[in-house]
Order: C-alpha cells, then sequence, then structure tokens
C-alpha cells in the first residue's frame, strides 16, 4: 500500500471515530470506514473556485445547515480534501458540529490529550496537508464552543497558514450556528435538494451574518433524517 | 415524486393488496344447492315437447310464477318453515325475521334453460342448509302452483255447476215452444261445465316434474371472489397512492434546483452531485 494510500485509509479510520464520523458512520455500520468520493472532491473543487470568485482571499469556510442532516459533514469533508489535495493548500478539518463536548464521547481520537488548551497540538494529520480538529481534543471538559474559542483557534491556524473547514452546527432551533458562523470568512449553507424547504433556506440565510453561499446536495443520504435530528439535539 | 416517496407511496399499494386478498380469504365458503324443473302445458292442451314453446314456453312460466312468489313474505316463510332453518327463524323477531326472509329469497336464482326447463339454484354458508332450503323450496313451489291452479278450475266447475242448474230449472217451467230454444242454452251450459271438470283434473295433475332433486350442495368456487379481492385491493391503493402523491406534491415546497435558490435571492455556488444513495460516504481510499 502507498503512503497516500495508507494515509488515506488513516484519515477514514479517524474520520469514522471522531463526533462527526460516529454520526455518520451510523449509516454504515460499526468498523466501516467513511470515505470521501472523487465526485464529491471534484464537485467540491468546483465550488472552492466558484467562491473564490466571489471573494478572492478567504482561509476560513464555515459549513452550516437550516436543518440537521443536510449533508453538512459530508460538505465539509469534501471541501477540506478538495483544498487540501487538489489545490494543495495545508487545511485543517475542524468538526464543531458538536457543541457540547461535556456529553461524553466513547470514542476519543488516537494520539489526542483532551482539553489539553493548544489546538494546534492537538491536530491529526491524516493526509500530507489534511489535519483533523475535534472539539473534545482541544477544549477543556464541560466548555461548549463559542464563537471567541473559535476566533482564537482560526487565529492560530491562520498563524500556522493553514485554512480551515468547519463543520458547524445546524441552526436554530437545532444548533447555535449562527453565533460560530461570524467566525468564518465564508459561510456555506449547504441545503438538500428535495427535501429542504425554500422556507426554511431563506430564514436560516436571514439569520446568518453577510451573506451565505449556499451548496445544493444532491447525495440521497444514508442516515435517516430522524437519526441525524436526533443526533443534533 | 413517486421515486422520493417510493416507500410511502407503494406501502398503500401492498397493504390494500393483502387486505383485499385476505378479506377474499376470509369471506365464508358458500354452497349452492341445484334443481331441474321440467314443465309443460297440462292436458288436454297440445304439449310443447319438441317446440321452442311458442309465444309463451312453459318454463318461462313457471320460472316467472316461482320468481313472483319469492317476491312474497307467506311464500318464503313457508320454504323457511319447512327447511333445517325453521328453529332459527323462529327465534328472530320480526325486523330480524323479515330480514332473514329477504336474504333466503335473494339466495334463490331461477333460470330457463330451455322452454321446458326451469333450473334453480340455492345458495347457502351451509351445505346441508341450502340443500334443505331447496328441497322445501321445490315441494312448497310444487304445491302453491297445484292449489292455484286446482283452487281456480274448481272455481270454475261451480259457476258452470250453478249455470247449468239454472237452466234445467227453467227448461222445466218452460212451455213446449220454448223449450226447444232452451235446449240450445241448456246443450252449452251442460259442456262448459263438462269442461271445467276436465280442467279441474288437469289442475290437479301435476303442472311440474321434478328432473333434478336438490340432494347435494356444492362449494362455490372462490378463485373470483379472490381474484376481485386482489384487484380491488389493488385498484384502492393505487388511488389511495395517487391521492397521498398529489397531497405530498401539494404540500412540497422543497427546493430542487439551483435556479430556485438564485429565485430567492440566495447565492447558489455549486452542488454536491449524487454520489449514490448507501455508498454515499465510500470511495476507494486512494481518492483522497
Amino acid at each position: 500500500m502507498s503512503g497516500e494510500a495508507a494515509g488515506a485509509d488513516q484519515f477514514a479510520q479517524t474520520w469514522v471515530n471522531g463526533t462527526l464520523g460516529q454520526r455518520l458512520s451510523l449509516a454504515f455500520g460499526p468498523g466501516e470506514h467513511l470515505r470521501v468520493p472523487d465526485q464529491l472532491v471534484s464537485g467540491c473543487t468546483a465550488i472552492l473556485r466558484r467562491l473564490r470568485a466571489e471573494l478572492p482571499e478567504f482561509r476560513s469556510v464555515g459549513v452550516v445547515s437550516a436543518l440537521p442532516g443536510e449533508g453538512r459533514s459530508t460538505l465539509a469533508a469534501g471541501l477540506a480534501t478538495a483544498w487540501a489535495t487538489a489545490e494543495g493548500q495545508p487545511t485543517a478539518l475542524l468538526d464543531l458540529s458538536d457543541s457540547n463536548p461535556a456529553s461524553g464521547d466513547p470514542t476519543q481520537p488516537t494520539g489526542a490529550t483532551p482539553g489539553s488548551g493548544d489546538p494546534l497540538q492537538q491536530l491529526d494529520w491524516v493526509l500530507p496537508g489534511l489535519a483533523l480538529l475535534r472539539t473534545r481534543s482541544w477544549l477543556p471538559p464541560g466548555t461548549t464552543v463559542t464563537r471567541g474559542s473559535v476566533s482564537q483557534l482560526l487565529g492560530a491556524l491562520e498563524a500556522r497558514r493553514l485554512a480551515a473547514v468547519a463543520d458547524l452546527p445546524a441552526m436554530p432551533p437545532y444548533g447555535s450556528a449562527d453565533q460560530l458562523a461570524e467566525a468564518f470568512d465564508v459561510v456555506v449553507l449547504v441545503v438538500r435538494a428535495g427535501s429542504t424547504p425554500l422556507d426554511a433556506v431563506t430564514m436560516a440565510a436571514d439569520a446568518l451574518p453577510g451573506r451565505p453561499a449556499v451548496v445544493l446536495n444532491r447525495t440521497r443520504s444514508a442516515v435517516p433524517r430522524w437519526l441525524t435530528h436526533g443526533a443534533d439535539r | 415524486m413517486f421515486f422520493r416517496h417510493k416507500l410511502i407511496l407503494s406501502l398503500p399499494i401492498v397493504v390494500c393488496f393483502v387486505v383485499g386478498t385476505g378479506l377474499a380469504f376470509a369471506v365464508p365458503r358458500e354452497y349452492v344447492a341445484h334443481a331441474s324443473v321440467w314443465a309443460d302445458t297440462r292436458v288436454p292442451e297440445e304439449s310443447t315437447v319438441g317446440t321452442t314453446g311458442g309465444q309463451s314456453p312453459p318454463a318461462a312460466g313457471q320460472a316467472t310464477l316461482l320468481t313472483q312468489m319469492l317476491a312474497t313474505r307467506a311464500f318464503l316463510r313457508s320454504v323457511v318453515q319447512g327447511s333445517p332453518l325453521a328453529a332459527e327463524y323462529l327465534e328472530m323477531g320480526p325486523v330480524e325475521g323479515d330480514r332473514f326472509l329477504s336474504s333466503v329469497g335473494l339466495s334463490v336464482t331461477v333460470l330457463t334453460p330451455g322452454p321446458q326447463l326451469v333450473s334453480i339454484s340455492v345458495r347457502g354458508d351451509d351445505a346441508s342448509d341450502a340443500v334443505g332450503i331447496a328441497e322445501s323450496l321445490l315441494g312448497e313451489f310444487e304445491r302453491v302452483q297445484t292449489e292455484q291452479a286446482v283452487n281456480r278450475a274448481k272455481a270454475q266447475v261451480n259457476f258452470t255447476k250453478r249455470q247449468l242448474d239454472a237452466a234445467r230449472e227453467s227448461m222445466e217451467s218452460l212451455t213446449r215452444s220454448d223449450r226447444e230454444s232452451a235446449q240450445a242454452l241448456f246443450t252449452e251450459a251442460l259442456d262448459a261445465y263438462n269442461n271445467s271438470t276436465v280442467a279441474l283434473a288437469a289442475a290437479e295433475a301435476a303442472g311440474v316434474q321434478i328432473i333434478d332433486q336438490p340432494d347435494i350442495a356444492l362449494p362455490v368456487g372462490r378463485r373470483k371472489t379472490i381474484l376481485f379481492g386482489a384487484a380491488g385491493g389493488l385498484l384502492g391503493g393505487a388511488t389511495l397512492s395517487l391521492l397521498l402523491m398529489l397531497v405530498l406534491m401539494a404540500r412540497d415546497h422543497s427546493i430542487r434546483g439551483e435556479d430556485e435558490l438564485a429565485g430567492a435571492g440566495l447565492l447558489s455556488v455549486g452542488s454536491i452531485p449524487d454520489f449514490g444513495g448507501r455508498d454515499a460516504g465510500r470511495a476507494h481510499a486512494t481518492s483522497v
């Protein structure tokens, strides 16, 4: 197995073991890897180009959704992978979707020391140029993610010349994405095609700072909406 | 729309099909007892055997007579009282009993396969009940129609006898000159009397003859019922699905395309392509 492939497998395994991956892996069964398909990476590369046409200089992207189960994690993983591999920009994929770290997660990332305070020490390099950082690994237990802590984190990543793609929670009442989104250069609102009502999308867009970029998710979800709904609550 | 909600739209069809078929299977088995009755014109009229029966085939007349009788409570009551259902009927109240008599009437089918043949079928939930009702029906039909003919013929005999007696008395009191003309009237009355006594004798002879006794009841085939149940279930389910689809379409305000996003004033920057259901999160590892 080549080094890149081994790294990809490690990325997949680490991703699955995290909070975000744990939720997504419900669809695939325990022990199966979450992988990022070519179509997703190419689609996300096009999205990054389009974003750059709108805003030439951006270093951080926050992915939000009006409702749970819209495909935030899929899009965040795709954007980070595309940025790191297709564009060669070292990128950190941030799992900020779990806004309550005190709730406990039985699976901890390999090699991470929870709550050590320095997020850069907790970066899990799963591929050359692509690092993974979970909320639980840099926030002390019982601490919730706030706009301030996210801004600090983004600043630290910027200092390391790392771009950031964050999987944020859903919009209220399901999550607090509206507050955390303010810390990011670009906010991407993901909408599941044929499922999300237009009213919910416009309401979420109005509640977000600035003008969010909207991405239509045409992928059919293998995770039932009621399940992701419960996980986000 | 169907492919999006394939489960919710398929379910009514499947459920209705299963329920329809199940109900058809659950319908109690029916039994039918058949009887055949031979009918011909009464003597001294010419027999219709070997002919098409003319303007009024005897079988049609008998079938009409039986159908008329089946429309009367008195006849049905006599039929039921002579059947194995008599005890059950006697325990019923007036309304329930009346409904029961109607149901018995409706369970009888009268057909005329030919000018001299009447076919009678009786359906019942139980084989012995069907046979019992059919036997009682035939007996009662035979009795009633003979009784009607005999009563009518007797009335005719009485009438002509009175006319004859009156003619005889008149003749005795008449003078010789009038007797000759009265003789003709007397002879006419005598002929009428003789004819009516012959008619009475004919009426007393059976007008119908039972060819096939209803001694066995056969189960009615259920294939048609099951097919109807299944087809009805499918049709009902499809209708329900169609209505459901219309409701879903009417209530569906979801976004389907990037043009709708642009139309709502939102900045659309692209889309994630569909990379396939359950495999949505999978790809070969070298892709990352």
